[in-house]
């Protein structure tokens, strides 16, 4: 009784506080009829953001408000998509309105907010292809340059956050390995929903979580399941006869994949990148990289610093590609990797040098002229069970080169050619077992490699050395290198909650032999000073303990292998018959550590101590080339190395930033050293010194990018500033040299327009180096700035300007280049064409510089001249 | 010629007939606003959410939410079935449809909201394959509007207001620029259009990314025929009972047979638990 009675009280005294007005009214268009559904807002007069109420007119248009409200005035508003917006300015009390509302068809703003592009989940990344294509994208990798966080250099190569992508994945399949330009480069990006970027990506699955791997790969994810395409592209163009032709088919299904290619052009197309693979596979074979060996080499020019090779490269190349992929099961794959590559290329370029020597300097100016026959095949066949409790891996590898080289200096002057084969064939195993949540790996790799190389010189040269001082008509140098390595390695992964011990034993043999002999006018010179025979025995044992402490946010491990090597080396000639026994210790620790979702610091630190390699202790004379012979020491350099890493990146996908930051910092230790000796005019003789000396290098790298959703653009600035101090002996004398360089780049695309879409991109460069006996610099700088109009549906235009300018010594270059592009795809058909102009001002030489210890060089490259193409492709 | 016009006047009938027979048009949409529905789908894993498309179609007198791929699905069968392919083999259609439903929550079935002040709402949709399922619900939101509270959420100035609705509590932005009380799923009875809307434990959002008129007129339709009327409560327990009957059926290696590796497949439809609607 007594409650209801406070109730009561209460209730009249809210109501006495806030008194209720209701204001009742009804709606009638001026053409007099009664309007239902319209939304009435009472707001305060004065800020038509607070709303006090609302609400709709019913069937007879009637609405009844009820507003609890101290103001004196209100405001009355009304909105609808037929009617003009009405508002009423009333005094705060009970009263009745007949409002009429004047028909308007009211247009409401259209708006299209791109879904977010960039997803992030976990540790997978997903970029929405619609949303960064160009109509004039022919490849998904054009779509991924264009991707914040990524960057695809002038080879094709993809770095995403700084960093080369460890792995190529299409739909979750790894097809072509390292030699994933093929389908970067032809996979249509029409045929792409999404590339995905999977950090932290452990390839071998039953260590998926159980093993932490830093690398960073890449999945393309195809729109459809099964899915054809094929590039078609043929192209003729001016000065007659220049060509090109692409023909890719390729095929992708759950169960089977298959890129093929024939492709051949001499428009300055590089296509040796999609011949050679970017990065071995994820192999734990210390990083053993599989490339020929330049044993022998012709006088080589510094290629132009510029990114677009389309501009120098005089080739004549030709690719044969076939990629296949089948799936046996769930877990296997088998694969067939066979590539054929031929060029020929051209050279030409003045090259001037300045030695720096201790009393004056040698000027040089030479006419370099060189051609080379590229010719290899290489071919894979690898079998995967990368199933979740094993892993099996077996890679069998068979190459072979037929390259040649010729060069001629000032005409006749001075002429090189030379014969460079290389064999190798290599089988890699790699097997992974788990047993009872703790691991054991096994691996074997056997390598047999076989290079006999020669170089020819005519006129001969060092006639000093090789025909006591008289003049002679050819100098041939033969080089033969043959090598059998073996490794094999054996694992044990022991794991208790966070922490992981691996155990790995392991054991190296390689035999090697070496031979050099020296012809002089096709007859073999047979003084010991002038041969090398030296074959040896190179073997290791070893024993490597990794620790890692893993938890959600932070990775720490490390590595303290700890290894005896023995060198059991033989000279036939040189009587130096070595003995080298030696443990050496390589302590390693790596720190990874996220936090706050969107950084992640990186860092890690190493000591090593090494021995250095065997092929420099030839202590007979070897041309290395036609201004240099060398000869080394019978001593095996003592090497250590202190390095150090530390790395902070920062990644928001949905705000669009990117950046990171590093320092890498590290010592070289070694205690022989190359002295170099003037013979005058430029030739000098080499040979190794016993001296202690160091190389210190410091080098920090910064990237910052910003995606603009809203605009469609990317802005993106990186610098890279390196300072590294070394030594080095010329004639007598021990001198120091200093170098620092100093980049920075700054990349937009703008993306704003549909019918407009530019890109900008600047790169200033310096360098500086300070010798004991000289100190020089120059300075690079270029912009590039390019022009996409999509005129209409079907029409695309492109124009694009480049300045590259270089300075030193006072003295400045410059170059303008200019292009355009007219494109046609009509709307039926796969049919397009497209007209090119390149080189429109007809530039013909560019002008680069670069430092080396004791010479400074002004190369002057010549250039492809104004080219007309008219291009017809198919493609779907 | 006149031939020609024959053939041309009787697909046109045909197609106007068999239109009718299957499909009940309500209404020709002036707008569509499509949102992005987000999703904690296991209520569990707060880490782990899915990304949706969803459409709203506005027409005069009614409107259509459902997933984005429903309409291409059903325009594509409509069209294969004119062009006489009767079967028009689902895979056909399904593989066009590249932004097609999935097996989240709600995208098996549409829901038709009467642009009227009361609503009625009308969720038609199928549980399994096959058996076609109705909930026709009257539902009031008691909007609270919060004062003063102005944001910009892609490029409309929105307002703020709460509601409470089957367990939840929700946040939502609407704007004034956009008169259409109306919004996702079966949200609506704002002043102005549903720009944003999250429960508070942010399992359900849905925002709006693109609003645009609809140039074709796209129909607003019902496929009044063969549909088990029932409740909200029931549908929800019937879809749950469905989704235990799937799990029984995928255990059971007799019955079902596949590649696919059966726990990930039960362990993925336990997973999607969290249904937007709790009672």
């Amino acid at each position: 009784m007594r409650l209801s009675l406070l109730l009561s009280i209460l209730t009249f005294a809210i109501n006495c506080t806030c008194a209720q007005v209701t204001i009742k009214g009804q709606f009638i268009s001026n053409s007099d009829q009664l309007i239902k559904g319209i939304s009435i807002l009472v707001h305060e007069a004065s800020n038509a953001n607070a709303i006090i109420t609302y609400g709709f007119s019913d069937e007879q248009g009637k609405f009844e408000l009820k507003v609890n409200s101290k103001l004196d005035t209100l405001a009355i508003s009304t909105r609808s998509l037929n009617y003009r917006d009405t508002t009423l300015i009333i005094s705060n009390r009970n009263q009745e309105l007949s409002i009429t509302l004047i028909n308007e068809v009211q247009q409401i703003k259209e708006v299209s907010v791109r879904g977010t592009p960039i997803i992030s989940k976990d540790d997978t990344t997903k970029y929405i292809v619609s949303a960064f294509e160009k109509k004039s994208d022919e490849s998904i990798g054009d779509v991924i340059d264009r991707m914040p966080g990524f960057t695809v250099d002038s080879k094709g190569k993809i770095s995403y956050m700084g960093r080369p992508i460890d792995k190529y994945y299409i739909e979750g399949m790894d097809l072509l390995e390292g030699r994933y330009s093929i389908a970067n480069k032809n996979l249509s990006n029409k045929a792409v929903g999404s590339v995905e970027v999977l950090h932290n990506h452990q390839p071998i699955k039953m260590l998926r979580k159980k093993q932490f791997h830093d690398g960073t790969s890449v999945n393309i994810k195809l729109k459809k399941k099964y899915t054809t395409t094929f590039r078609g592209e043929a192209a003729l163009g001016l000065p007659w006869p220049r060509y090109s032709l692409n023909v890719t088919p390729m095929l992708f299904s759950p169960k089977h994949q298959m890129i093929a290619s024939l492709q051949a052009n001499n428009t300055g197309r590089d296509l040796s990148t999609q011949h050679h693979p970017f990065t071995l596979s994820y192999s734990e074979i210390d990083n053993y990289t599989n490339t020929k060996p330049n044993l022998l080499n012709i006088s080589s020019v510094a290629p132009p610093g510029i990114s677009n090779n389309e501009r120098f490269l005089y080739n004549q190349a030709a690719l044969i590609s076939f990629n296949y992929l089948s799936k046996l099961s769930d877990d296997e794959e088998l694969k067939t990797n066979v590539s054929y590559f031929n060029d020929r290329i051209e050279e030409k370029a003045l090259v001037e040098s300045e030695y720096y020597l201790e009393t004056d300097t040698t000027r040089l100016s030479e006419y370099t002229f060189n051609r080379f026959k590229k010719s290899s095949i290489i071919t894979d066949l690898i079998y995967t069970n990368n199933a979740s409790q094993k892993y099996v891996n077996n890679k069998f590898r068979l190459e072979n080169y037929w390259d040649k080289a010729e060069s001629s200096i000032n005409d006749t002057q001075q002429k090189q050619q030379g014969e460079l084969p290389h064999f190798s064939i290599a089988n890699e195993l790699d097997w992974h077992r788990m047993v009872n949540k703790h691991f054991i790996s096994f691996k074997a790799f056997v390598d047999y490699n076989h290079s006999p190389q020669s170089m020819n010189y005519q006129p001969g040269v060092f006639n000093d050395y090789i025909n006591n001082g008289e003049n002679y008509t050819k100098a041939s140098q033969h080089y033969l290198k043959e090598d059998l390595l073996a490794k094999a390695s054996a694992a044990f992964t022991l794991s208790h909650k966070r922490w992981a011990f691996a155990t790995k034993l392991y054991a190296n043999m390689d035999i090697n032999k070496l031979q050099t002999t020296i012809d002089k006018n096709n007859t073999l010179v047979e003084a010991d000073s002038l041969r090398n025979q030296m074959d040896w025995l190179q073997s290791e044992f070893g024993v490597d303990e990794r620790i890692t402490y893993e938890t959600q946010n932070l990775r720490l491990r490390f590595n303290l292998p700890l290894s005896y090597v023995h060198y059991n080396i033989n000279d036939d000639y040189h009587l130096a018959g070595q003995n080298i026994k030696q443990t050496l210790f390589a302590p390693r620790a790596y720190l990874n550590y996220q936090f706050l979702h969107y950084f992640k610091f990186i860092t890690s630190g190493s000591i090593s101590k090494s021995l250095g390699e065997v092929d420099k202790l030839t202590q007979g004379f070897v041309i290395k080339n036609y201004r240099s012979l060398g000869r080394g020491t019978n001593l095996l350099p003592q090497k250590y190395r202190i390095s150090y890493l530390a790395k902070g990146e920062f990644k928001n996908p949905l705000s669009g930033w990117f950046a990171s930051l590093d320092y890498r910092y590290s010592l070289n230790h070694s205690d022989v050293i190359l002295r170099q000796i003037s013979l005058g005019n430029g030739i000098f003789q080499s040979e190794a010194l016993p001296y202690d000396n160091e190389t210190i290098d410091n080098t920090i790298n910064a990237e910052l990018t910003y995606y603009i959703a809203k605009w469609r653009s990317t802005i993106g600035i990186n610098t890279f500033n390196n300072y590294r101090e070394t030594q080095y002996v010329l004639n007598s004398e021990l001198s120091d040299r200093n170098s620092k360089t100093n980049q920075i780049a700054l990349d937009i695309n703008w993306g704003f327009w549909k019918a407009l879409q530019v890109k900008y991109k600047f790169k200033y460069s310096q360098s500086k180096q300070v010798t004991t006996q000289a100190s020089s610099q120059y300075y690079n700088r270029d912009h590039s700035l390019d022009f996409f109009f999509y005129l209409s549906k079907t029409q695309w235009v492109n124009l694009r300007g480049e300045y590259t300018s270089s300075l030193s010594n006072g003295q400045s270059q410059s170059t303008y280049f200019g292009d355009l592009t007219y494109a046609y795809k009509p709307k039926k058909g796969k049919l397009s064409y497209k007209i090119q102009c390149r080189n429109i001002f007809n530039a013909d030489k560019l002008i680069n510089y670069w430092n080396s210890d004791i010479s400074f060089v002004r190369n002057t490259y010549y250039l492809r001249p104004r080219e007309i193409l008219l291009n017809v492709s198919y493609r779907f | 010629m006149v031939r020609t016009l024959t053939i041309i006047l009787f697909s046109i009938l045909l197609y106007k007939l068999s239109w009718a027979q299957d499909w009940k048009v309500l209404d020709q949409s002036e707008y569509i606003a499509e949102y992005a529905y987000i999703v904690q789908e296991d209520s569990a894993n707060a880490d782990k959410t899915r990304h949706y498309s969803m459409a709203l179609y506005i027409g005069e007198k009614y409107s259509k939410f459902e997933h984005i791929g429903h309409y291409y699905r059903d325009s594509l069968k409509q069209a294969s079935r004119q062009s006489g392919n009767n079967e028009a083999s689902s895979y056909d259609v399904f593989s066009k449809t590249s932004n097609k439903p999935s097996s989240g929550l709600l995208n098996r079935y549409r829901i038709i909201k009467q642009t009227d002040n009361d609503s009625i709402l009308l969720t038609e949709g199928t549980i399994n394959f096959t058996d076609r399922i109705k909930v026709e619900e009257i539902i009031k939101f008691d909007w609270h509007l919060v004062k003063s509270k102005i944001q910009t959420i892609n490029g409309f100035v929105c307002h703020k207001a709460t509601t409470q609705f089957r367990g939840r509590n929700y946040t939502a932005w609407y704007t004034l620029e956009i008169p259409i009380s109306d919004g996702p799923y079966k949200f609506k009875g704002l002043p102005g259009l549903i720009v944003k809307i999250e429960d508070k434990q942010k399992q359900h959002m849905f925002e709006l990314v693109k609003i645009e008129r609809s140039n074709s007129f796209k129909k607003i339709y019902t496929k009044s025929e063969n549909y088990q009327v029932v409740s909200m409560q029931n549908y929800h327990r019937y879809k749950k009972a469905e989704n235990l009957k799937f799990i029984e059926l995928f255990n059971n290696p007799e019955k079902f047979k596949t590649t696919g590796n059966i726990g990930e497949i039960t362990a993925k439809m336990s997973r999607i638990n969290n249904f937007i609607e709790r009672f």
